[in-house]
């Protein structure tokens, strides 16, 4: 099969979960290039296993998984980091005991150093608040520090395609925006993302696609700011109204 | 004290380091207490012991109690140079090969069927018993492999017991007493694991990558780290530093007795997990210093103590005192005295860069 050129990642059909455990039914899903995907839905619904099939690190019973035309259904989690997919996960997304800087030493252990060093320029450009603290004990910085490394992590690997879990979460709303609007940013420099939120309104605001997720189920697709707009969604799922 | 009473528990002292170093690389990545662990050495040491008694078997060796010199310096070596190189390569190799397969034949598998650690732990006691009815396989009545057998057909060429010497070790002078050539390797060997972890965990990617998927090993994933195979190279390693104690034990004690199933040295299993725990089950320098201070806890503390409050019968036990150092690290220290340097040198560090 191929894929049509804008069309990075494609689920089709999945049926996946943990070992025997089904957590998602009948899933068929194609992440645009260039473009943030919003993936919305209650706690529970199935952001994070959607996101952890696409990275292989969820049990599939059934369905195949696309990346750039090659079927990776059966690809490793490490391989897929090979192939140029980076993921910031909800929990645990940086390396508590290591400073800052070795944080993003880590994250570019396999790229070559000069370009590594380069990289890092770039993210600091994006949040300049890390350059400030490039010595500091990750474990140490803020809420909002850490979601920005955590970001960092996985943008110095330039990857062609980001998943990012929950960036937002437990952040005040101020630093919330923050965030949305350095991944806004990244939307506008060509950057794929797909991005779980629980966060559903500035998760909207900020994605060009969205899909709703509940019970491990596609309930709507479309624009982000569509999808913003139906009254009744957003009742029934996002608490919204 | 005359200087081979001196090296003696130095020998114990570096052997229990390699073997605590195994245990503490092995727990850090999968936090699994590895009780087959001490087991490796066993094996490796059948494994090498073999192989150099049918080279020397097949090759007609007859041991040289001679003594030589080269460069000024006097020694006696019963078997040739290569004999003993097979021997220690045969031994390292064995015990990394059996170690892996512990791990990706049982832990893995095991893993993958989501059981919790502890489970885990509970295998590797049962692959001990199973690499135990191996030995006493080979080592039985009517063994495969007749080690025995061979060895007195070759100990019989030379009355090595009228010498006073063990029948296959090497002997160094230095100054002048004849020192133990297992003796001077185990505490060469001891210094150069050290010095190759250290380097190894520190200034490698492969040493980043082991440790960013110890403390975190879903991230590590993420960001394009094998840590299935990441472990199993700790594992391996461990396992070829077990081969390598085990090797140098063949020549500490009378090998027979060593191999055999049934060896009263099975008992060091107690203090290798001391030397772990002590010196610090998630520090590989710290397991190091651990298996050391253990061993000289065991060697030289009791005895002299034994000796100071005339009480001879002490000594017998001198592992009470191995587990009264692990009651009062896990009590006041709990991740081992490696813990205490660490954290004040990470301070130190942290200042200077700020
Ligand atoms: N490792 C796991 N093993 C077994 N079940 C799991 C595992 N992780 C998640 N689940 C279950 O799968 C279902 C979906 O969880 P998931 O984490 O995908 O939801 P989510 O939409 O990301 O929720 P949240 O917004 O709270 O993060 C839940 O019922 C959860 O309990
Ligand atoms: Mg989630």
């Amino acid at each position: 099969m191929t894929l049509n050129d804008n069309v990075v990642l494609k689920l089709e059909n999945i049926n996946a979960g943990y070992g025997k455990f089904h957590v998602l039914f009948d899933m068929n899903l194609e992440v645009p290039k260039g473009k943030i995907t919003v993936l919305v839905g209650p706690n529970g619904a199935g952001k994070t296993t959607t996101l952890n099939t696409i990275f292989g690190l969820a049990t599939i019973h059934s369905g195949k998984v696309y990346y750039r035309n090659k079927d990776i259904t059966k690809v490793p989690a490490h391989q897929r980091a090979k192939m140029g997919m980076a993921y910031t996960l909800q929990l645990f997304n940086i390396f508590s005991s290591l400073t800052v800087k070795e944080n993003l030493v880590l994250a570019t252990y396999d790229i070559p150093e000069s370009e590594a060093k380069k990289r890092m320029e770039e993210v600091f450009q994006l949040f300049p608040r890390l350059k400030e603290r490039l010595f500091q004990k990750a474990g140490t910085l803020s809420g909002g520090e850490r979601q920005m490394l955590a970001i960092s992590i996985s943008l110095v690997r330039k990857p062609e395609l980001m998943l990012l879990d929950e960036p937002t979460a437990g952040l005040a709303p101020k630093l919330a925006k923050e965030v949305f609007q350095a991944i806004r940013q990244l939307g506008d420099q060509g950057y794929t993302i797909i991005l779980a939120e629980q966060n559903a309104k500035g998760a909207l605001e900020t994605g060009d696609e969205a899909v709703l997720i509940a019970s491990g189920r596609i309930v709507a697709k479309g624009k982000a700011s569509e999808l913003l707009e139906r009254k009744d969604l957003a009742k029934m799922y996002l608490g919204l109204i | 004290m005359g200087f081979a009473a001196f090296m003696a528990p130095l020998y114990y002292a570096s052997i229990l380091s390699l073997l605590s170093v195994g245990i503490t690389l092995s727990y850090m990545t999968t936090k699994v207490f590895n009780f087959a662990h001490v087991r490796y050495a066993t094996v490796a040491a059948y494994f090498a012991a073999a192989t150099m008694l049918t080279l020397i078997v097949h090759h007609h060796i007859t041991l040289n109690a001679a003594t030589r010199t080269i460069g000024g310096i006097q020694y006696i070596m019963p078997l040739p140079g290569w004999i003993y190189v097979v021997g220690f390569v045969v031994a390292s190799i064995v015990g990394g090969l059996v170690s892996i397969f512990l791990y990706y034949a049982i832990l893995k598998p095991l893993e993958r069927k989501g059981l919790p650690p502890l489970a885990l732990m509970i295998s590797t006691l049962g692959f001990d018993f199973l690499l135990v009815a191996f030995l006493f396989i080979f080592m039985s009545e009517k063994p495969i492999i007749n080690l025995a057998a061979k060895a007195s057909s070759i100990i019989g060429t030379v009355n090595f017991a009228s010498l006073g010497l063990d029948f296959t070790d090497a002997y160094i002078r230095i100054g002048n007493t004849m020192v133990r050539g297992s003796v001077l390797g185990a505490l060469v060997l001891a210094v150069v694991t050290t010095i190759v972890l250290t380097f190894l965990t520190r200034k490698t990617k492969l040493g980043i990558m082991m440790r960013s998927s110890i403390e975190n090993p879903n991230l590590a994933l993420v960001l394009g780290v094998n840590v299935d195979r990441v472990f199993a190279i700790a594992w391996f390693l461990a396992g070829l530093i077990a081969g390598m104690a085990g090797f140098l034990l063949l020549f500490g004690t009378s090998f027979l007795k060593f191999i055999s199933p049934t060896s009263p040295y099975n008992s060091i299993v107690v203090s290798v997990f001391a030397g772990s725990i002590v010196g610090g089950i998630f520090n590989v320098e710290g397991s190091i210093g651990g298996g050391f201070l253990i061993g000289l806890i065991e060697k030289w503390f009791v005895p002299w103590l034994a000796a100071v409050l005339s009480m001879p019968s002490l000594i017998k036990y001198n592992k009470v005192f191995s587990m009264f150092a692990v009651a009062l690290t896990l009590l006041f220290i709990p991740e081992g005295l490696a813990s205490i340097r660490f954290s004040k040198f990470r301070k130190k560090k942290g200042g200077g860069e700020a």
